[in-house]
């Protein structure tokens, strides 16, 4: 371990405003950010999954079917899809199930897309179509267009962005946050994007300003990112705005959470059970910004994206735009391949990345880090021992819960309980864990009692609607009866009636 | 390639752990450890030595009788910090079987009986220290005699013999604390000013050498806070809760009623202020608990010490607050980030 990472490990947290990001970690961020981009070349075949966050796309295309770059290869219902597009030209070789990485590893259908090698590696933002200029175009117009793009939250939470824009549409929005916060160790991917293509954030922010007929935007990025909120800043000198503003934010984890770098930027706390929308507020990552430009400027929907390829396993670490589908094993093989000791490899960053058994997953839109480490920096995992009620776990927590008392709850089962300390509201940043000295794996069991949340208010809710539909057909009965005794009375009466008359 | 280690997240660790912590506050201890053996001679070490070796034998042999991992969790260093905890509580020249009766009560009745760390809702070393307070009164309130003339500290081997018992303790050896002995001429109908002058050698603060013990323990109380090892509002509550009905009742009654500064500084306040009630796992867990515990902890050890039937109190203030903590953590849930009404009433509907 370096000279500053022992001194980060024996210095207290700093503590800080209420909000933001207070857990000092070593950040590791020079292993990957020195390199420029560097473009990864196609893959031999790419593995596109059909269905984002669980949306209800559909496949448009066949097996055996000739397809063009950009070419969409999805539909959905505008609501809540996020469309998939042909990163290259080629073939469509079938359409099958294949593991898939977003928060946990699964088998999920794919678009399987064999390149053709038409066109080459490069050329990805040739031949723009006409665009018409966003910002004097209306505002529904832009989320019609950002749809048509694909995009989706590139901070890894893949939320498509013109649903935002739909629901935020009902709302009045004065402030858009664009984050580059990027407080998670060894990500680097945002921070060279900001340094290499500043235009394309400042461009997507003021896009996503009039989008939103929103006031202003502020873009926050943690001051130790020195060279990108240089090279911000001097965009913003070539390309004045006034609705724009640069704040750096204390380096601190996790200090880009949503509601955290809405607290540090703007004073504002989101209501615990409501969204940022709530309070006029919209927040997208510097890469959906970036990415949102492309679409409307240039006419380039989501294809690729910048991923940082780093840690000690991997020769040459750093950050590559790749084609959305292309398989892991190709994309360390463009970072010069793993070291003789790499032992696990981590889809996303290490706090909240997700370990993978093998390297044939794909590159989604939500992968955002490969991260490979060695032996000796996995030996490091101790066995969970009992819990000590220190409480080091509650000073950490950005999001000021008890995840002492939460596992305690979950342990037993209580679910009234947990969902009365709020589990809901956890954000599985991993610093509770990071910092508990008795290694209990905290966020292992915030997900576990999530889900069973999840399952027991499903249950009540198919309670509820059974016993309504049971009321219902109770209510239905009476009245059919109830109408069947009045139309008796009636025929009775007029049969009556015509016999007396 | 495949075949790669998966793990959970997060992937790294601060490289806090519990036997870390139980180290370091060990380590804390040192200080009045030592002001211990400068005042009382070497006894305190024997104590800590048969302490120590108890602890750990108890220990084993109740993880081997349920059936639990034993050097992991030795290694975890909290049964040889709980018997430290006690040989540091108990006279200087408790006998022997004294100390293994109060390891056994710490270790085996308070905590493996519960389930072990992390499960015993009261403090282990207190429980022990009480346990024989109370079967044996008689040897416990027996200190070694301050004031100390150069050469009048007991050495290694008179220390070992009144330990072992093997000599009966001369009376030159013996003698009361000052919380005691203020508290027997208080009942006399002495007045305060000339009780602690009758006391004997005035010390730095007419405390004939307490002061120094709870000085030492302050220095290790403070390293703790600084490292963050201990929760700060525990003992500061302590001292505000000990202080302020101190202070309110020596303005009142100045000549039956001690200052803070005596309270402070004599007695185990110290030890129990930095050391003892910070024991996170019988304490409060929530931050507006924490408070409410520490100054519980120090207002029971006032109207103990200055109405009860003990001259020191710090044990059974402990343990009676060990007693409201579930109550306490229950009832002062902080908010939550944008929670926008305080936390519901626990026992109220979802």
């Amino acid at each position: 371990m370096t000279l500053m990472g022992r001194l980060h490990h024996w210095l207290p947290p700093r503590r800080q405003a209420p909000h933001g990001g207070i857990l000092r970690l070593d950040n590791r961020k020079t292993a990957s950010n020195t390199t420029a981009i560097r473009r990864c070349t196609l893959p031999p075949t790419l593995i596109l999954p059909i269905a984002q966050r669980g949306g209800g796309e559909q496949p448009i295309v066949k097996p055996g079917q000739q397809v063009q770059r950009n070419q969409p290869l999805t539909v959905g219902t505008f609501a809540h899809d996020t469309l998939t597009h042909a990163p290259c030209s080629g073939r469509i070789t079938e359409l099958t199930s294949h593991p898939v990485a977003q928060t946990d590893i699964q088998r999920q259908p794919c678009i399987i897309l064999t390149p053709d090698g038409a066109d080459r590696d490069g050329d990805c933002n040739a031949a723009a179509p006409d665009c018409p200029d966003p910002l004097s175009q209306p505002p529904e117009d832009i989320a019609r267009r950002i749809h048509a793009a694909g995009i989706a939250g590139l901070g890894g939470a893949l939320f498509p962005t013109h649903a935002k824009l739909a629901a935020a549409g009902r709302r009045a929005i004065h402030t858009v946050i664009i984050n580059g916060a990027e407080c998670e160790p060894y990500l680097t991917c945002d921070d060279r994007l900001m340094r290499e293509r500043p235009q394309a954030v400042i461009d997507g922010a003021r896009i996503l300003i009039r989008a939103l007929r929103a006031e202003r935007a502020l873009l926050g990025v943690e001051d130790n990112k020195r060279q990108a909120l240089t090279a911000l800043r001097e965009a913003m000198q070539r390309a004045p705005c006034a609705q724009l503003n640069l704040h750096p934010l204390p380096t601190g984890y996790p200090s880009g959470g949503e509601r955290q770098i809405i607290a540090s930027l703007t004073g504002l706390t989101v209501p615990a059970d409501g969204l940022p929308l709530d309070i006029g507020v919209a927040c997208f990552n510097v890469g959906t910004a970036a990415a949102v430009h492309q679409a409307l400027r240039q006419g380039q929907p989501l294809t690729h994206r910048i991923v940082t390829v780093t840690g000690d396993g991997v020769a040459r670490p750093g950050n590559f735009d790749v084609p959305i589908g292309t398989p892991i094993a190709h994309v360390i093989a463009q970072a010069g391949g793993y070291t003789a000791n790499a032992r696990r490899l981590i889809i996303g960053g290490p706090m909240m990345g997700v370990s993978a058994a093998s390297d044939d997953l794909p590159v989604t839109k939500g992968t955002n880090c490969l991260l490979v480490l060695n032996q000796s920096q996995i030996a490091e995992a101790a066995p969970a021992r009992a819990c000590i009620r220190c409480g080091q776990c509650a000073d950490v927590c950005p999001m000021q819960l008890l995840p002492q008392q939460l596992y305690w709850h979950g342990k037993a089962g209580d679910l009234t309980q947990l969902a009365r300390h709020r589990l809901d509201n956890c954000i599985e940043c991993g610093a509770c864990a990071y910092v508990c000295p008795s290694h209990i794996p905290l966020v292992d069991y915030f997900q576990d009692g999530k889900q069973e949340l999840t399952r027991l208010r499903q249950r009540q809710a198919q309670a509820e609607h059974t016993r309504r539909r049971v009321a219902a057909r109770a209510t239905r009965i009476s009245r059919e009866a109830a109408e069947r005794q009045a139309r008796l009375a009636r025929k009775k009466a007029r049969i009556t009636g015509s016999a007396d008359s | 390639m495949s075949g790669f280690v998966t793990g959970r997240s997060p992937a790294f660790h601060s490289r806090r752990s519990v036997s870390r912590i139980m180290l370091d506050v060990g380590l804390a201890l040192l200080p009045g450890l030592l002001t211990l053996v400068w005042l009382f001679g070497p006894g305190v070490l024997i104590n800590a030595a048969i302490a120590g070796g108890c602890a750990l034998g108890f220990e084993a042999a109740m993880l081997a009788l349920r059936q639990r991992p034993i050097l992991p969790t030795l290694r975890d260093h909290s049964a040889v910090l709980s018997a430290l905890l006690l040989a540091v509580a108990l006279p200087p020249h408790t006998p022997w079987w004294v100390t293994v009766t109060a390891t056994f009560f710490a270790i085996v009745v308070a905590k493996q009986l519960y389930g072990g760390l992390g499960f015993n809702p009261f403090n282990p070393a207190m429980v022990g220290y009480v346990a024989v307070l109370i079967a044996f009164p008689q040897a416990m309130t027996h200190w070694v005699a301050v004031p100390i003339d150069a050469g009048a500290t007991p050495d290694w081997r008179q220390a070992l013999a009144h330990i072992l018992q093997t000599a009966s303790t001369p009376d030159t050896f013996s003698g009361a604390t000052p919380l005691d002995f203020i508290r027997t001429e208080l009942n006399r109908g002495v007045a305060l000013a000339d009780a602690e002058h009758a006391y004997g050698q005035p010390g730095l603060l007419a405390m004939a050498g307490w002061e120094w013990i709870n000085l030492a323990f302050l220095l290790g109380g403070i390293a703790l806070l600084a490292r963050r090892r201990i929760d700060g509002r525990i003992p500061l509550g302590v001292l505000i809760g000990i202080g302020v009905p101190a202070w309110i009742g020596h303005l009142i009654a100045p000549q039956s009623m001690a200052s803070p500064t005596l309270h402070w500084l004599t007695g185990a306040t110290m030890l129990g202020a930095f050391f003892i009630a910070t024991d996170p796992v019988s304490a409060a867990a929530t931050p507006t608990g924490r408070w409410l515990f520490g100054l519980g902890v120090g207002g029971l050890t006032w109207l103990i010490r200055s109405f009860g039937g003990y001259p020191d109190a710090m044990a059974f203030a402990v343990l009676l607050m060990n007693l409201v903590v579930p109550l306490l953590d229950q009832y002062t849930r902080p908010r939550v980030l944008g929670e926008r009404s305080a936390p519901q009433n626990p026992d109220g509907p979802p």
